[in-house]
């Protein structure tokens, strides 16, 4: 035990702790030396449109993966469970992206999302859509990291859902088939309510992870363009790693750190409404 | 018999105590920035200086691109925070003030002074942006000035001469060069692809009479009218179709790349493209970049220069300065230029008659060493790569977003002019 604790004081703690002055210095990188400022890099970044700008998009990016990797997560989930034939092999295809690296996945599906990419031609098909220029409009540009973002973690949680659906007992499903039970309204009132501690570990995973993302900003758009796609991860970056601000960062990823444990926390506390432990 | 042992034993202690006749080479540590075709020649040179000499043996290390903000200067920062930094570094001109102010780099000035070939008075108009509050800190590694690129091909198809002069003269002849693709917007040829980055913005900016700064530095200038015609004539063309431009952190080479595969009729772009404009299988060529009507043109240099890190020890830094003098000799330099497209950096360069004989063949290389004329230095602020990140998200936001130029210039100057007050 004492290893790893060592580690983790070190490589999590620690920062966490040093990090908390340093918000409250301006450091340079370069000179290596700092003065205390106070609270002033918090009030510079309340003062700052673009960092509530980055907050906003950042709840944006919060709702857009979460909401459609849960429901996408649950629906394969469900089939998967069934038995289907070739079951493993359509596990393995949707857990596949979750092991390429993010970066990698990123620079192909720049690619994939050009005005004559992939994506605008399967769209083509089915909706009347010409040429959206995904990473190089203010409007699609979100949603195309969000969508590079579930595509390559669908997996990760479908496996998830999937653990959680083979602790169900059979006996349960069964008893309710035995008193009528349609598939609908056994996936409703039987199979969700089962599964809700898992969905909540997923939840609430997965909004973490969100306020976290990073690797494919940083490859696809820059934060861009203008700063459509600025979250407070690629603020804090471009705050410390770019203006070399590390001042301004560190009080970044302090908000970062107070705004997470505050939603996780509300989470867990509106978990009591609908997580159901037993039946 | 222990006699003879404790005979061969000395012997043997003697022998590996003896420091060896040829002494290992000194070994220093190069990180570059660029990669690519250009990515081969630096390494090949690196090898080309180690075979030359037996004392210093540099070894290159490509520590990710080295423009403003981007992954080499991040790596250099936590270098400095660990303590270990590298020998010679390729830093960002704009950058080199930013390190220097702070003591991170050997000054220059007297071993320029003492040296054979790399006197201030031995380089052409290039020691823009290596001085820093009055000291040298950086020897221009590559320079490089705005290119227009265009395919002449095209222009005679479309009944066009040459290439334009003026930003009036793009405007009116992109339209004649644009043809929509017969399969698809995938097969459409655009007239002109201008690169939305700050460098091309400071060459319209000032080439229309416009400044970035004040002349003392404390406060920006850029948000004038001067400085958002070359702006408009971009979004007017791409309003109408004419023009299109890449985004995102590969857009330099998505645009070069496009050029090549004749998506575009002409392309603004670097001196340093040249490498890769070649693999064009259609006839190309370079321009001067276009100007205003009635004003002189005015571009700005690119490029990095070769710095030595400060807190290495002094045999280290002489090694580097060894390999900078090899780098900057003027056979070096010519061939440097030659294979790449950057200006050659020294004036003896120019004398070298192979070199001579090179510019006469290909003359598009001639081309940039006419611009340097019209080019120069930016601003030397240490907080200058800084504004110029603020203003890139400006021109980002008014050509990708189509927010109001001149609005969107107003505030940016604002939040500029915060940066350059602060201390």
């Amino acid at each position: 035990m004492a290893p790893s604790l060592v580690l983790l004081g070190t490589f999590v703690v620690l920062p966490v702790l040093l990090d908390v002055p340093l918000s409250l210095m301006q450091y340079d990188m370069i000179a290596a030396s700092g003065r205390w400022v106070g609270l002033q890099n918090y009030e510079a970044l309340a003062a700052d449109p673009i960092f509530w700008q980055a907050v906003g998009h950042t709840l944006e990016l919060a709702l857009g993966t979460t909401v459609p990797l849960l429901v996408l997560a649950i629906l394969f989930g469900l089939v998967l469970n069934r038995r289907v034939r070739g079951g493993p092999v359509y596990r393995t295809i949707l857990f596949v992206p979750y092991v390429i690296p993010l970066v990698a996945s990123s620079i192909a599906w720049i690619w994939m999302l050009s005005s004559n990419g992939f994506v605008n031609e399967v769209l083509g098909l089915v909706l009347p859509v010409r040429g959206v220029t995904w990473l190089d409009s203010s409007t699609w540009a979100l949603p195309g990291i969000m969508l590079v973002t579930v595509w390559q973690f669908v997996g990760y949680y479908t496996v998830l859902v999937l653990s959680g659906l083979q602790g169900i007992p059979r006996e349960i499903e069964e008893a309710a088939r035995i008193d009528g039970a349609g598939e609908i309204r056994l996936a409703w009132s039987v199979t969700l309510p089962l599964l809700s501690p898992t969905l909540l570990f997923c939840i609430v995973v997965s909004v973490i992870a969100s306020f976290r993302v990073f690797d494919q900003i940083y490859v696809m758009t820059g934060g861009g363009p203008g700063t459509a796609t600025m979250t407070l991860v690629f603020y804090l970056y471009q705050q410390g790693f770019g203006f070399l601000n590390t001042g301004a960062g560190a009080s970044v990823s302090v908000v970062l750190l107070v705004g997470l444990m505050g939603v996780t926390w509300l989470q867990l506390r509106m978990a009591r409404q609908w997580v159901t432990y037993q039946l | 018999m222990a006699g003879t042992a404790l005979c061969l034993l000395a012997a043997l202690l003697l022998l590996l105590a003896t420091p060896a006749a040829a002494q290992a080479p000194l070994e220093i540590s190069f990180w570059y920035g660029v990669g690519g075709q250009l990515e081969k020649i630096i390494q090949s040179q690196a090898e080309k200086f180690n075979r030359s000499q037996p004392g210093v043996k540099v070894v290159p290390f490509y520590a990710g691109a080295y423009g403003a903000g981007g992954p080499m200067q991040q790596k250099l920062l936590a270098s400095i925070a660990a303590g270990s930094v590298p020998d010679v570094v390729q830093l960002e001109i704009h950058a080199t003030c930013t390190f220097a102010s702070k003591g991170a780099l050997v000054s220059l000035d007297e071993l320029m002074a003492k040296s054979r070939h790399d006197r201030k008075e031995d380089f052409l108009p290039v020691l823009t942006n290596t001085a820093c509050e009055g000291k040298t800190y950086g020897i221009p590694f590559n320079r490089s000035v705005p290119i227009l690129y265009w395919n002449r091909d095209r222009f005679q198809k479309a009944g066009i001469s040459g290439p334009p002069k003026t930003w009036a003269e793009v405007a009116a002849i992109a339209p004649k060069l644009t043809q929509e693709g017969a399969g698809g917007p995938g097969a459409k040829v655009f007239g002109f692809m201008p690169i939305n980055q700050w460098w091309f913005f400071q060459a319209m900016t000032w080439s229309n009479g416009g400044e970035m700064l004040s002349p003392d530095m404390k406060r920006a200038a850029f948000a004038s009218e001067s400085a958002v015609a070359g702006l408009r004539v971009w979004t007017d063309l791409i309003d109408r179709g004419h023009a299109q431009i890449r985004t995102g952190p590969t857009e330099f080479l998505q645009t070069i790349q496009d050029f090549v595969n004749e998506k575009t009729a002409m392309y603004w772009g670097s001196a340093a493209d040249m490498g890769a404009v070649a693999a064009a299988k259609f006839e190309w060529r370079a321009a001067l970049s276009p100007g205003f009507e009635g004003k002189p043109l005015v571009v700005p240099q690119g490029g990095a220069n070769a710095v030595i890190m400060a807190k290495i020890a002094p045999e280290r830094q002489k090694a580097a300065w060894e390999f900078i003098q090899w780098w900057t000799s003027p056979a070096e330099a010519a061939y440097w230029s030659r294979e790449t497209g950057y200006v050659p950096v020294v004036k003896k360069a120019l004398d070298d008659p192979d070199f001579k004989a090179f510019l006469k063949a290909n003359p598009n290389h001639a081309v940039p060493i006419e611009e340097l004329q019209y080019s120069r230095a930016a601003p030397p602020s240490p907080k200058y790569f800084q504004v110029l990140q603020l203003v890139q998200r400006a021109q980002q936001n008014i050509i990708s977003n189509k927010a109001p130029a001149l609005e969107t210039l107003k505030s940016t100057a604002q939040q500029v002019d915060a940066l350059l007050a602060a201390p």
